[in-house]
């Protein structure tokens, strides 16, 4: 299978926290995990606390990205900030065992290493794009793609083998404004 | 093409950074129009280690000094900024 | 070389047909088109560089100088193929080249008769004087010594580029390689082993022994599947081509033979990121020097032996061979396997001993102390070799020689890893000293030519004994008259070298820069060392004192289009679409390139110019009310408690009493005062901030900000967000507009400089009341996925205000009448605030990042500057942009013109220049002189401000 499935990342927001914030006190102060560099994990730090679901991203030193719902709109001035930026990318969900291939074929990180497996994250140019890239499964990525990027990136990964299949609504398709 | 370790992502190829300045000529906003032109227009660039600010633009965003050797290329030592 | 006819190779083989100079043969699947030729009875295969000498094979492996060809056809063709590095498939077409009208009379060959009078230097010592007389002689030169020609239309292969990571990478898949690899991938490591030709073996393509058992190339590939059982990535067809920085190594793959049309990908590009490099890269045959050594039918006796064993062919029946070492002496036993008549052994050591030696004696004339003078010829073929046997003269008759003088281990990839060499004078060869990087030498190319010390387990069975090293061949003093080769692509001789050095060029450097010797596209693989030994003994120094010339990626020619990769056409650089790109198209827009972005240019209507479509949207926008999409414009947020820190430390202008809710026109300068981006910087919050700024700057100012924040300013509790791709930016602009919107938003609309949140379409939007046409205008800021309903509703309504869309050239015409200055046109990276008429706006305390260079005499003092002014044509005609401003046609430019445009509220043409002491001229009239597009427009010098100087259209 060499699917790839298009649509905004809506959702997404930025969690900045100071340079001198505690990653572990701001975990619990705003009740969603923090994964470390190169991780991203599910939101909830305990069955018993946080309304969020979806995913939680580290792209940065310092940045978060919030992916899903019920995370906290505003948090405290002393700790950080938070920033809607999901018109800024599209979600291009690559299935197939062969996602790890186009990797290789669009940048040059070692996405054939075992250890680049479900949960890692890595922000790198793809097709000279600066892209993130989230392990989802051993056969599944997502890879974030800025919008005004994303029919370049995909025709080229069209032109590698990889076809498009339609998100279950069209209306994000059309949302993610590919002409 | 140099393979940069950068203190959040691991290494990484050389086409990921950019490449800012040597420390030495680094401004800063309170330094005196003297100082700060000095550190623009009249440096040393000697053979040895030099000091780097290297940022991760396309990656992880992150600022970082490299140690580097100026004959060899070879990095010594890298620190977050 | 009449030899015809195939003894058996052992391989099976099947017969498939090409053809070379129109005519038609046949070769067997494996074959190098070099053999196939031999194997046909080919001798003359090309015609050298210079002289247009006649050249057939020297060699079998990349090192191939002379027998380049052109195969393929049409779009396919690739020209300078080396006949050894290309294996024939069915349907192949190859082509001799620089020949004309025929291989066989080719008219350059009176260039050969002529070759007294091209010594070296010749092109430097006899075409000089002015540049134009250059240009006449080079098309002279280019079309009378070169090679084949490029195809004139696009190339239609796919290439594509792949990285790879690994701990252990292995160069070459002779024995050395093949053990290191296969040693490696079973103990567990990643390792990618690569080999330039089609199948694993290396140097026992050319060998009978035998390997625990197995032939040689039998063991060769089960070795290879060992390395692939483990995990390994085994590529043939490929070469590492490259060694840089940090052990990067880069690589092409062949998977389709040079011309051969059909696949889905002709090459690929491998970038290897490696922990180890192990090279195990063997050693090139080098030539004896001696008079008429390039004559067809003198070949290298390696690559003899590998005709014979590999692919079962017999260069010649009656072969002649000379040498300076043991190897040779093997190729004397391979072909007498093959049926050919060994006439002589010519070894030019005294007392040669050793097994094989008394091996030899026993079969064949073997005449020590002896060495070729001069082959002999009859027509385009060697017949014969004039030598020298223990002092005397003597003639052997042959249709092929085979000569060795010696080996070169292959040391490119060490040297360009910025690995030491060390001379070993007794093999006249540089061996891989230390390593700089992690990577270390094995086998023939390390010095190492027992395969029982390569391969130490296996238990190893060869006939001839094991294999001893090379040794040099002899240095040749002109014994007789004539042209003995060193450098055969680029047609150098040991005259060529003596005349350079009799004209004083000494370093190595010089006398290859000089006499060409090594600068063909085989980069002297062949020859160079005997060069360097020819060059050494005329200085009369040892070797390495007279030097070593720099061993340059790549280790053999790249097709460009492997560089390129997929980015091509639409990708050479990737395009940047608008979130609204569809909704332009419906529009009928026309597009233009901006940076990466395609942007609407205009929206012509039918039979509509673009000057008069992009004129007729600007009168539009005076008029009544245009929406142009400013979604590219860079935007950040800046937040948290030190926010103002970051605002006020990249912004030069006043910011701290900025009101909640306001807005103002900003400037951001670089260290040394000159301008480097301009925009608007909003207060959302008291302690949240947008900074809109140039969209082609987009990427430095968010470098630059990160810096600031980072660096500078030590991370302050601020985070800036690059909001440019989610915010899409719609600007409505003209005397309906406030009208307009408050309509579409049911609410009033913020006084200029101000911004609210409102709501258009059931979408919740930013709106600015910004304007850069100099009538009241909103930038309407929308999250980039909800953008299509607002547009469409922004379009409808402007629409039904007798409005429209508007593009670039119109916003163009807009704001040079307002005189608004654009990055990159009149803020050219020369010109301060001051320049710009903008001095007035920064912030007197300083502290922001620029503000020290700005005290520096030249751009504190305005005497002298080039300053932002206004130009009106005067008597008709338009102004060209970038003309140069002058007093009189011919004169000194005091300046130029940054930007040209219509007027739009009246007739004319203005423009936007920046002019020395421009304050200063206002009311004189100067000249608008483009020489290149033959304009000499009078302007008259003003104010840069042509339309409304009061401002009264655009606020409230």
């Amino acid at each position: 299978m060499t699917e790839m499935v298009v649509t905004p990342a809506a959702g997404l927001v930025a969690l900045d926290l100071w340079h001198d914030t505690d990653h572990a006190t701001a975990a619990a102060e705003l009740g969603i995990a923090l994964p470390g560099p190169g991780q991203a994990l599910a939101p909830t730090l305990a069955p018993t606390q946080g309304m969020a679901q979806g995913m939680v991203l580290r792209v940065a030193p310092r940045r978060w990205w919030l992916d899903g719902a019920g995370f906290p709109a505003t948090v405290p001035a002393t700790t950080g900030v938070v920033t809607a930026v999901g018109g800024a990318w599209n979600r291009v969900r690559l299935s197939g065992a062969g996602w790890r291939d186009l990797l290789m074929q669009s940048g040059l990180i070692d996405a054939e290493n075992p250890a680049f497996g479900p949960g890692s994250v890595a922000v790198t140019p793809l097709c000279h794009v600066r892209c993130a890239v989230h392990v989802r499964a051993t056969a599944q990525c997502d890879v974030f793609v800025p919008r005004s990027y994303t029919e370049h990136c995909l025709s080229l990964w069209r032109g590698l083998g990889w076809h498009e299949v339609a998100p279950e609504s069209g209306e994000l398709r059309e949302a993610a404004h590919l002409s | 093409m140099l393979l940069i370790p950068c203190p959040h992502c691991g290494p990484r190829n050389q086409e990921e950074f950019a490449y800012e300045r040597s420390v030495d000529s680094l401004v800063r906003l309170d330094d005196a129009p003297g100082v700060a032109m000095a550190a623009l227009y009249a440096r040393a660039n000697l053979r040895g280690e030099d000091h780097e600010i290297w940022v991760h633009v396309q990656g992880c965003g992150q600022w970082l000094r490299l140690t580097r050797d100026r004959v060899t290329h070879a990095f010594r030592d890298v620190e977050a900024l | 070389m009449a030899a015809t006819g195939r003894s058996g190779s052992g391989i099976a083989a099947q017969t498939i047909g090409f053809v070379f100079d129109g005519r038609r043969m046949q070769a067997q699947t494996g074959d190098t088109l070099a053999a196939a030729l031999v194997a046909n009875g080919v001798g003359l295969v090309a015609r050298s560089f210079k002289y247009h000498r006649p050249r057939g094979i020297l060699a079998t492996g990349v090192e191939e100088p002379s027998a380049l060809v052109t195969v393929g056809e049409g779009a396919h063709a690739e020209p300078n193929v080396r006949a050894s590095d290309v294996f024939v498939y069915d349907g192949l077409v190859a082509r001799s080249q620089n020949a004309w009208p025929s291989l066989r009379w080719d008219v350059g060959a009176i260039n050969s008769l002529a070759a007294p009078l091209i010594p070296a230097g010749f092109y430097y010592k006899t075409f000089f004087g002015s540049p134009a007389r250059w240009m006449l002689y080079e098309s002279v030169i280019r079309r009378a010594a070169g090679l084949g020609l490029p195809p004139t239309v696009a190339d239609p292969d796919a290439y594509a580029h792949r990285s790879a990571f690994c701990d252990v990478l292995v160069v070459g898949a002779g024995p050395a390689g093949l053990q290191a690899a296969a040693e490696a991938a079973e103990a567990g490591r990643r390792v990618i082993l690569i080999e330039q030709d089609a199948v694993p073996g290396g140097s026992l393509a050319r060998e009978t022994v035998t390997i625990d058992g197995q032939p040689g190339m039998a063991w060769a590939q089960a070795t290879a599947a060992r390395v692939r059982a483990a995990g390994g990535r085994v590529l043939t067809r490929t070469t590492a081509t490259g060694y840089w920085d940090d052990n990067f190594v880069t690589a092409v793959e062949r998977r389709t033979e040079p011309g051969q049309p059909g696949a889905d990908i002709a090459q690929v590009l491998w970038k290897l990121r490696c922990g180890e490099v192990i090279l195990a890269t063997g050693t090139i045959e080098r030539p004896l020097v001696f008079v008429d050594n390039d004559l067809p039918g003198v070949m290298l006796a390696g690559a003899v032996r590998t005709l014979a064993l590999r692919h079962g062919v017999a260069a010649g029946q009656r072969v002649v061979i000379a040498t300076s070492h043991d190897d040779a002496y093997r190729t004397a036993f391979a072909l007498a396997g093959i049926g050919a008549q060994i006439v002589a052994i010519l070894d030019s050591r005294t007392a040669p001993q050793g097994a094989i030696i008394d091996a030899a004696r026993n079969r064949f004339a073997v005449h020590t102390d002896a060495r070729p003078l001069r082959a002999l010829r009859k027509g385009m073929q060697v017949s014969g070799v004039e030598a020298l046997v223990a002092g005397t003269r003597q003639r052997f008759a042959c249709d092929c020689l085979a000569m060795s003088g010696g080996a070169s281990p292959v040391l490119h990839l060490h040297r360009q890893a910025g690995g030491a060499l060390d001379y070993h004078a007794d093999r006249g060869a540089f061996l891989p000293g230390a390593g700089r990087q992690a990577n270390r030498t094995a086998g023939a190319a390390a010095g190492v030519h027992d395969l029982s010390a390569i391969l130490p387990q296996a238990v190893i069975a060869d006939p001839l004994g094991a294999a001893t090293a090379p040794q040099p061949g002899p240095v040749w003093r002109g014994e007789a008259p004539g042209k003995a080769f060193v450098d055969f692509q680029n047609d150098v001789t040991t005259s060529d070298l003596s005349l350079a050095q009799r004209e004083g060029y000494v370093s190595v450097e010089h006398v290859k820069r000089y006499t060409t010797l090594g600068m063909g596209t085989d980069q002297g693989k062949t020859g160079a060392m005997v060069a360097l030994a020819q060059i050494a003994d005329g200085r009369g120094v040892a070797l390495p004192e007279a030097g070593l010339t720099t061993f340059r990626p790549p280790y053999t020619p790249v097709t460009m289009g492997a560089f390129a990769g997929p980015m091509h056409g639409d990708h050479a650089g990737p395009i940047r679409r608008l979130p609204l790109a569809a909704a332009h198209d419906a529009l009928g827009a026309l597009w233009v390139p901006a940076g990466l972005w395609f942007r609407p240019r205009v929206y012509p209507h039918a039979g509509e110019s673009i000057g008069t479509a992009s004129l007729r949207e600007a009168r539009m926008v005076r008029a009544s009310a245009g929406v142009v999409d400013v979604s590219s414009l860079a935007k950040f947020e800046i937040a948290g408690p030190d926010a103002l820190r970051v605002v006020a430390a990249v912004c030069a202008t006043p910011v701290e009493k900025l009101a909640v809710g306001r807005g103002r026109y900003t400037l951001m300068l670089r260290e040394d005062g000159i301008v480097m981006d301009d925009g608007t910087l909003w207060r959302l919050a008291d302690d949240r901030w947008l900074l809109t700024s140039s969209s082609g700057g987009a990427a430095r100012m968010g470098r630059h900000l990160s810096y600031v924040t980072d660096i500078l300013l030590d991370h302050p509790r601020a985070a800036v967000v690059d909001l440019g791709e989610h915010w899409a930016g719609l600007a409505l602009a003209g005397p309906r507009s406030a009208a307009i919107l408050a309509d579409l938003t049911g609410a009033a609309v913020p006084a200029h400089m101000g911004l609210a949140d409102a709501m258009i379409a059931g979408v919740a939007v930013r709106i600015l009341a910004a304007s850069y046409s100099g009538e009241r205008a909103f930038e309407v800021h929308v999250p980039a996925h909800h953008a299509a309903p607002v547009f469409a509703s922004l379009i409808d309504a402007v629409r039904a205000a007798g409005g429209g869309a508007f593009g670039l050239d119109a916003m163009d015409h807009l704001r040079v009448e307002k005189g608004h200055v654009v990055i990159g046109a009149e803020a050219d990276g020369r010109t301060t605030p001051a320049d710009l008429g903008l001095g007035g706006m920064l912030r007197k305390a300083g502290g922001f990042v620029g503000w020290q260079g700005l005290t520096r005499p030249a751009m504190a003092d305005q005497t002298g500057r080039r300053q932002l002014v206004g130009l009106t044509a005067i008597a008709g005609g338009a102004i060209n942009e970038g003309a140069m401003l002058v007093v009189r046609e011919g004169d000194e430019p005091l300046g130029h013109v940054t930007t040209a445009a219509p007027r739009v509220a009246g007739e004319g043409s203005i423009a936007l220049g920046l002019l020395v002491d421009g304050r200063a001229r206002y009311g004189e009239t100067l000249f608008a002189w483009s020489p290149t597009r033959r304009s000499y427009v009078r302007v008259s010098v003003g104010p840069p401000l042509f339309y409304d100087d009061e401002g009264a259209r655009y606020r409230d």
